[in-house]
């Protein structure tokens, strides 16, 4: 089930809400929680009962190897369970991809295998190792099947995170039940969220995507031109960003419904001025997972140098190989491994000083440049293959006669994406963003507490703007397409 | 902030926001699938959106019709059967635009379920029906169940989705401006037939049966790159065999094909898959072939034509003489059988070869409009 539903929103969520704080109220905290699990695992086996089976058998063998790791923390055990949870998210997300390459230099082709990528698979593969490794590191003591099950399968994050720890959200869990309520403040600023969330999923990642989709499903099929290139390339930018902060906003807002604060996952990464800020404000808690799992047992920068970048390339290749099984998304990781280390040696050469107005100028010119850096590297992203990507690439870098280009710059571009691409601007840059407007765990401390910005305002004109978003999102939830009858 | 107050002012301002909008589109109802149907002179009587909402407006009639015949097939069927000329109040056809026969097999399926009466079930088919490209694409919208219950469920469900969409609305408003500026225009007629044609005859027979052709040619989900497809043919399998467990009589007939779009096929070496497709289609049933040459699919293209709108479509007067036809009860000349089909579609091609020779002119215009396509 998505969020962005009519079922989910309608049906699902008042449902589900009711009933869970009916059990709350009453006193019946573990009733609740079990109830929260079934109607979980009904929100994940509506999208496929078959998957249904596999999160559950991967669920109950990794509860099995914690209780192990708590009795026996040796690390063998925990190595066991680390290459259980990858052999799965392996032989569903990459074998075919491994079959294909190793086609390429083999006679006798080998039958690709008939799998669909179970839904969600990376983020609750990943929270399963967070687990093991707490347990092994000490971090975590005791934990409790029930706890465990809510944890992995609590449906705010179970699809497309934000990626939590265990001790994030349980005692969150175990809180409820001796304050026995969920508090106005949360529902409130929950509700805003997901209305937010929905908003920018629904009314613009899902008006921009058609431009891109134009762009890269036909990039070698028709004559391309250099504006259509650029254009198809930030219409992909603001998609996956209002797509993924949107869906990261839906399951904040839903788990504060149900009195649960998930970590922040996006903090206006457009803004940033330089790739390492960016990766500090896009996906943030894979950022902070591929830092403490990965980065940091490879050496971090304690190993100094080239040994450093050599780290950060390998975290960033398996990063772009975590969101994708192909050449394209390697490349992508590759290619912030690059801008990462280009961006680090660039700090540590250049020390800049000036005025204000000069850093103001300076901090505009830089965040320019960030933003067309991780376009391009989104092109790879989002290209269906290498060949396309290579494609839109020479020609938005210049492979044909410019005073063409801008013709069709003139022409087709700006009549009619203008108004939308102003639109999608001035949010991105101008407007601030949900942890600004509900400061919602303050961006530089990891602090889990909410204060409300919106707490000064009017509670009618709050109303109002939130009553908008919503009529909007629900309106384009559904869209009922014309059939053009000359064409056929 | 008062958080109470701004949650029960979001509530009810949303909720009365939505609750408007939904009103205002169940009212208007522009693809005519509510069950409410109150029409209103100057503001929803006309549906013009039914043109091109074809497929939705005709998924819902099974719940509010009792037919005992069903027609089924895509424009050309829509456009060219008229159960009205031939009196008898218990066909329907319930064809629309770009119908395939995976989506077909969900209309017979729902209409038997709600009206197990059905006794007859006609279908049109052509030859772009079956391209490879050509899956069932927009079903989000077919009404579909295995029984009453779930099948009022679904309509209602998937009318309150469009009840509540944008889309929905910017075509009320079309309807409203539409009812506005016109009188007395109907679209679809009581028993199905798109009757629109009829009341704005085509002055430019000519210019839309060039585009027609040059379409045609053009695209790959019609005969650009033509291919067989099986899944299709599968399907159309599984029609025949719906039927035969539930004991619907089901004639399979290929429509009528003005020799202009016959021409297109030769010159774009299609002909072979044409009679490869005929043949697929004999194994597995009789068919009534009426794309062969007679005094009424011949007629030479023109204005004022009697028997088609254009090159790609023919019109009621033609589809009433292949109503009765199918109809009657002791068969027809045109039925295809495995034992003839060698014979009947020999017979065809001269039939085709001596027209060209009658027609030069129009064998020349196929090949200007593909050079055309070449440049």
């Amino acid at each position: 089930m998505l969020f962005n539903s009519f079922e989910f929103i309608f049906l699902f969520l008042p449902v589900v809400w009711i009933v869970y704080h009916f059990l709350i109220r009453k006193n019946f905290p573990r009733t609740a929680f079990s109830f929260l699990v079934l109607a979980s695992l009904f929100f994940y086996g509506y999208w496929s009962m078959a998957y249904l089976t596999l999160l559950m058998a991967s669920i109950l063998v990794n509860f099995a190897i914690g209780k192990v790791l708590q009795k026996f923390p040796r690390k063998h055990i925990l190595v066991t369970g680390i290459v259980f949870n990858l052999l799965i998210i392996i032989y569903y997300k990459y074998s075919n991809f491994f079959i294909e390459n190793v086609n390429l230099f083999v006679e006798n082709k080998l039958s690709l295998l008939n799998l669909f990528l179970p839904l969600g698979i990376s983020f609750f593969t990943f929270q399963q190792i967070t687990y093991l490794c707490d347990i092994f590191s000490g971090k975590l003591k005791n934990s409790q099947f029930l706890n465990y099950v809510l944890y992995l399968t609590f449906f705010p994050h179970l699809l497309a995170g934000p990626i939590t720890h265990y001790l994030q959200m349980v005692p969150q869990f175990e809180k409820s039940k001796t304050t026995n309520y969920i508090s106005d403040k949360m529902l409130a600023a929950g509700w805003a969220i997901f209305i937010i969330g929905l908003f920018k999923k629904v009314v613009l990642a899902d008006h921009i995507s058609p431009i891109s989709d134009v762009l890269f499903t036909n990039a070698t099929a028709t004559s391309m031109t250099f504006a259509d290139a650029w254009v198809g390339t930030f219409a992909y930018a603001f998609q996956i960003y209002y797509d993924f902060s949107g869906y990261s906003d839906m399951a904040i807002g839903l788990a504060l419904m149900f009195g649960i604060e998930l970590p922040l996952n996006f903090y206006s990464p457009y803004k940033s001025a330089n790739i390492i800020e960016f990766w500090r404000c896009w996906h943030m808690t894979l950022s902070k997972f591929l830092r403490d799992y990965l980065y940091i047992p490879l050496g971090g920068s304690r190993t100094g140098g080239t040994r450093r970048y050599l780290n950060l390339m390998i975290v960033m290749l398996l990063g772009g190989l975590w969101h994708g099984a192909g050449w394209n998304f390697i490349i992508w990781g590759g290619l912030h491994g690059t801008y990462l280390i280009i961006n680090h040696a660039f700090q540590r050469g250049f020390k800049f000083a000036g005025s204000d107005r000069s850093a103001t100028i300076r901090t505009g010119l830089f965040t320019a440049v960030t933003f067309v850096a991780v376009c391009v590297a989104w092109v790879f992203f989002r290209a269906p293959n290498l060949l396309s990507a290579t494609h839109i690439l020479s020609t938005a870098l210049g492979g044909k006669s410019l005073s063409m280009h801008f013709m069709v710059l003139k022409s087709a571009v700006s009549i009619n994406h203008a108004p939308l691409f102003a639109v999608l601007i001035f949010i991105t840059w101008c407007l601030p963003n949900v942890s600004q407007i509900f400061q919602y765990q303050d961006f530089n401390k990891e602090v889990q507490k909410v204060r409300f910005y919106f707490d000064q305002s009017s509670p009618y004109l709050m109303a109002m703007g939130v009553s908008v978003l919503f009529f909007f999102s629900v309106v384009f939830l559904s869209r009922v397409s014309p059939f053009l009858y000359f064409q056929f | 902030m008062n958080y109470k107050l701004f949650l029960s002012k979001t509530i009810k301002i949303s909720g009365l926001g939505l609750l408007v909008f939904f009103v205002y589109n169940a009212l208007i109802d522009p693809y005519e699938i509510s069950p409410l149907r109150i029409p209103i002179a100057r503001i929803n009587a006309m549906k013009p959106a039914t043109d091109n909402f074809g497929r939705v407006h005709k998924s819902y009639q099974p719940l509010y019709l009792n037919s005992q015949t069903l027609i089924l097939g895509n424009s050309r069927v829509d456009r060219g059967f008229r159960p009205e000329d031939i009196g008898d109040s218990k066909v329907f056809n319930g064809s629309y635009p770009g119908a395939v026969p995976g989506e077909l097999i969900l209309n017979i399926k729902t209409a038997y379920a709600l009206n197990p009466q059905l006794k007859t079930i006609l279908i049109g088919v052509d030859l772009m029906m079956f391209n490879h490209l050509r899956r069932p694409s927009q079903v989000e919208y077919t009404i579909s169940g295995k029984n009453p219950l779930s099948i009022y469920l679904d309509a209602v469900s998937k009318f309150l989705k469009m009840s509540l969409s944008w889309d929905t609305a910017v075509q009320s408003y079309k309807t409203v401006v539409y009812n506005l500026n016109n009188t007395n225009v109907v679209f679809y007629s009581r028993q199905g037939h798109f009757s629109f044609f009829d009341y704005t005859p085509f002055n430019e027979v000519d210019r839309v049966s060039d585009q027609l052709l040059t379409t045609y040619a053009s695209e790959t989900d019609v005969f650009k790159n033509y291919k067989i497809s099986q899944q299709n043919l599968e399907q159309l399998q599984n029609i025949i065999a719906f039927c035969k467990d539930t004991s619907i009589e089901l004639k399979i007939f290929i429509t009528p094909t003005h020799p202009v779009m016959q021409e297109l096929l030769l010159q774009l070496g299609l002909w072979p898959d044409w009679e490869e497709w005929k043949r697929e289609l004999v194994k597995m049933a009789p068919i009534y072939d009426f794309s062969t040459y007679n005094e009424f699919t011949t007629e030479p293209l023109g204005q004022d034509m009697k028997y088609y709108y254009e090159v790609a479509h023919f019109k009621p007067a033609l589809g009433a003489i292949l109503l009765r036809d199918l109809l009657k009860p002791e068969g027809s000349h045109a039925i295809v059988t495995v034992q003839n089909v060698d014979e009947k579609l020999l017979a065809h091609q001269q039939q085709h070869l001596q027209w060209q020779k009658d027609n030069p002119k129009m064998s020349e215009r196929v090949h200007l409009v593909l050079e055309k396509l070449k440049k």
